[in-house]
């Protein structure tokens, strides 16, 4: 398995995309921390953790994905860390620019695009 | 004696000169004859008959004359009469002319002589007979003008009345001759006033009424050689007709002027309704309408104009105070600030209650003063209010109801800071039809913004479901095109066991979420179309409760919830069962989404002939601002940035229970959790209601 950076954030409330989203990661060799909202992503990362890339949905109980973005953005050390936009909505195109997301992925996610994506920011 | 005698002679002869002399300077004619034979003729009487005197002298009288008047001189000669009398006369040419001819007897020695004396008529005729003809034009002129002409002695007796004018009267004018005008005129103040003044010497003219007729009567004194006032003349003309047309053209020019006053009413009434709907037309925003609504009628129709508007809400809100004068432009925007009170008797409220307009006037500063209990003829009592509306001024107002499709949706007041007696029957007209357009385009403005937000909700609905469905649909392709990766690379004979049998597992949750969706969708349609159909049977809803809890036991795992229920004994009515499953486990999921990591706690219980459940979390909470409105269509609690779903489950509730007779009701506080209470009555649904939806949509 190719070295890198391996450690990908999933951020999703619903347990099962979030769940379904971590497994197939997992089963590709990446280190999945998975996060039901924008503060428990947040308190990850100032723990330590330091993902490749950070896979966020934006629509979220307690600290939703703009809420996370403008956390992440104040903080020095989290703000280089690539965000990729995961969402269902219409105007995904619009809502990443709208966080200063480095891309985007629309559900329902292809699973080679999805690798690929994440294979990026490795 | 000899010289006596002479010297008589010479008297006698002077005398006879002297006589003979005056016999021939008279203008008359004479001649002296005897027994018809003429002796003696003066020098008139031969050029009166063109003979010479000695052709005269000895002719006999009746040769001058016409044969037929000989008989009546011959007659005159041999009675002696000395009374004159007319002939025709014959000059020698044979030409004839008129004579007045006077004859006298007398006794000359013995003998009797007579001297006649004849005078030519001719011209005396002419002069008479032309002074008849003028005196006839006169009569014909007097008779036929228009006019009375008529004429008193110094002591009012009538000489003359005259005139064709006098017809019209009624009066015969020779019958007033020979009486007095004080007793003609007995009564008439005005005529015998007029009469005094004309023989007091004052010439005037006077117009005034007689019987049916009008005269104008000019009045000019006849005065004697030394200046005295010895009667009066007057000149009536009748101005009946005259005075009538006046009447008519005054009354045509009254007609006119009413008539062009009107059309500029008219016009003025067109032109500002016009632009009044112009301004109204030129924006669709529910507030701009509201603002433009009292500029239309400042300063055409009030000094200020107030616009109280009455919300969805039914709340009062005074939306718009305009004044005409800039310079109380800073009071006007003060008044905006207090709304009429409701308690008032007149005034906005008394019009808004009942929806017909009402008008005020004559008041002054005295009316608006604060009277204790009572209540001044305006909307309000509040000492700072009245002062205030003192200030701007107010003397009359009108105010009227904006009613549009039944429903008053406010009131316009139209003031007048100066004219007691502003708003008569047009201004009210005019203000009912301002008020009309105004109520069309606020109800348009309102529905246009129900519109908006309809939209608006739709779309955000339309992201909403979008998500909600690609979430599921996206796990589902995920898990799919993760094993299929597996199976055609042969890696799957290294996966992990525990990995397919989640992905699978994941897979048929995902389909089962999926079928949910669409059939709350549908059920949406079908609730809002209200062909919600119940197949109603004996229930218990302890058991129903009992197991959706059972059924979401994974996903309170998945929340971090603990899942408790209540339910010691039966609770059995005639319901639905499969809608009341439906109802159960959309409170349970809104317990488990919103109350995530917390207990969640479903009870069942049974109150007389009600059943009642309770599903209570303990998570966000529901601010009470939003907690009428979660009850409906694609509302949720709090914002889609933070929370997913459709924002269906509380309205599916909500109208299922409405449709078996039941209810729901919320108690919460934000960040205290939130209780969710059910009541359903165990008869079911009333007759006649199953099968349909009862309820407001």
């Amino acid at each position: 398995m190719p070295a890198g950076n391996r450690c990908v954030f999933v951020v999703e409330d619903d347990a099962d995309a979030r769940e379904m989203l971590s497994q197939v990661l997992a089963l590709e060799g990446y280190f999945v921390v998975a996060a039901a909202n924008g503060r428990e992503a947040l308190e990850h990362l100032r723990r330590g953790a330091q993902p490749c890339v950070i896979l966020i949905d934006l629509m979220m109980p307690v600290m939703n994905g703009w809420e996370f973005r403008s956390e992440q953005v104040r903080d020095p050390d989290l703000a280089g860390i690539p965000l990729v936009v995961i969402s269902g909505d219409g105007g995904i195109d619009q809502k990443a620019a709208s966080v200063g997301a480095d891309g985007w992925l629309r559900k329902p996610i292809d699973l080679d695009t999805l690798l690929a994506t994440v294979e990026r920011y490795r | 004696m000899k010289n006596d005698v002479r010297e008589l002679e010479q008297r006698v002869q002077e005398a006879e000169q002297r006589l003979r002399k005056l016999f021939e300077a008279s203008l008359e004619g004479f001649g002296v004859h005897e027994g018809g034979l003429i002796l003696d003729v003066n020098d008139t009487m031969t050029t009166l008959f063109g003979y010479a005197r000695a052709e005269l002298i000895g002719r006999g009288v009746l040769e001058l004359c016409a044969p037929e008047d000989r008989d009546l001189i011959a007659a005159h000669i041999a009675a002696g009469d000395d009374r004159p009398y007319e002939v025709r006369a014959v000059r020698k040419d044979g030409s004839t002319f008129p004579g007045l001819v006077r004859g006298r007897s007398f006794d000359y020695g013995g003998r009797t002589l007579r001297v006649t004396a004849i005078q030519d008529l001719t011209e005396a005729r002419r002069a008479l007979a032309a002074m008849r003809a003028v005196e006839q034009r006169l009569q014909t002129v007097v008779a036929n003008a228009p006019i009375v002409l008529f004429a008193i002695d110094a002591a009012g007796e009538y000489l003359v009345c005259e005139g064709r004018a006098l017809a019209a009267l009624g009066i015969d004018g020779q019958s007033l001759v020979g009486r007095n005008a004080a007793d003609v005129w007995r009564g008439d103040e005005r005529i015998l006033a007029n009469v005094r003044r004309c023989l007091d010497g004052e010439e005037f003219t006077s117009s005034g009424p007689l019987r049916d007729a009008w005269l104008e009567t000019h009045f000019v004194s006849m005065r004697d050689g030394d200046g005295k006032v010895a009667g009066a003349i007057g000149v009536a003309v009748d101005m009946t007709e005259r005075r009538r047309a006046e009447e008519e053209r005054a009354q045509l020019l009254a007609q006119e002027q009413a008539a062009r006053a009107a059309a500029e009413q008219a016009q003025r009434r067109s032109s500002l309704l016009a632009a009044a709907s112009r301004e109204l037309a030129a924006t669709l925003e529910y507030e701009d309408t509201l603002r433009v609504v009292p500029r239309a009628a400042v300063p055409a129709m009030a000094d200020w104009c107030v616009f109280d508007v009455v919300e969805e809400d039914g709340t009062v809100r005074r939306v718009g105070v305009v004044h005409a004068d800039p310079a109380k432009a800073a009071l006007a925007a003060e008044l905006a600030r207090f709304v009429p009170d409701p308690a008032a008797p007149e005034g906005v409220p008394r019009v808004l209650r009942s929806g017909r307009p009402a008008t005020y006037g004559g008041l002054d500063d005295a009316a608006l003063q604060p009277d204790g209990d009572g209540w001044p003829p305006i909307g309000t009592r509040r000492p700072e209010h009245l002062s205030l509306v003192r200030a701007l001024g107010l003397r009359s107002y009108m105010c009227v109801p904006v009613v549009a499709r039944g429903r008053t949706l406010g009131a316009l007041t139209f003031v007048s800071a100066t004219d007691p007696a502003r708003y008569g029957a047009d201004e009210l007209a005019l203000g009912e039809e301002l008020a009309h357009r105004a109520a069309l385009a606020v109800d348009s403005a309102r529905l246009y913004r129900a519109a908006q937000e309809a939209i608006r909700a739709r779309d955000e609905f339309l992201s909403i479901a979008s998500h909600e469905l690609r979430t599921p649909v996206g796990s589902l392709q995920l898990a799919v095109q993760s094993l299929l990766r597996g199976v055609r690379t042969g890696s799957i004979a290294h996966t992990p066991r525990g990995f397919i049998t989640n992905a699978l597992e994941t897979m048929e949750r995902q389909s089962k979420r999926l079928v949910q969706l669409v059939e709350s969708l549908l059920d949406v349609s079908r609730i809002s179309a209200e062909r919600l159909e119940l197949d109603l049977a004996d229930v218990d809803l302890a058991a129903v409760a009992r197991e959706v809890a059972d059924q979401h036991a994974g996903e309170a795992v998945r929340a971090g919830c603990t899942l408790e229920v209540h339910a010691p004994a039966a609770a059995v009515g005639r319901w639905d069962r499969a809608r009341l499953e439906q109802v159960v486990s959309n409170l349970l999921s809104n317990a488990l989404k919103y109350g995530a990591g917390k207990p969640v706690r479903v009870s069942v219980d049974l109150a007389g002939a009600t059943a009642r459940l309770e599903v209570r979390d303990h998570g966000i909470g529901i601010p009470a601002p939003r907690q009428a409105r979660i009850f409906e269509r694609f509302e949720r609690a709090v914002s889609s940035a933070h929370y997913g779903g459709l924002g269906l489950g509380l309205y599916i509730v909500r109208r299922v229970l409405n449709a078996l007779g039941g209810s729901v009701r919320v108690a919460s506080e934000p960040g205290a959790g939130a209780t969710f209470v059910v009541e359903l009555p165990c008869a079911g649904p009333p007759a006649g209601a199953v099968a349909s939806s009862p309820g407001p949509p």
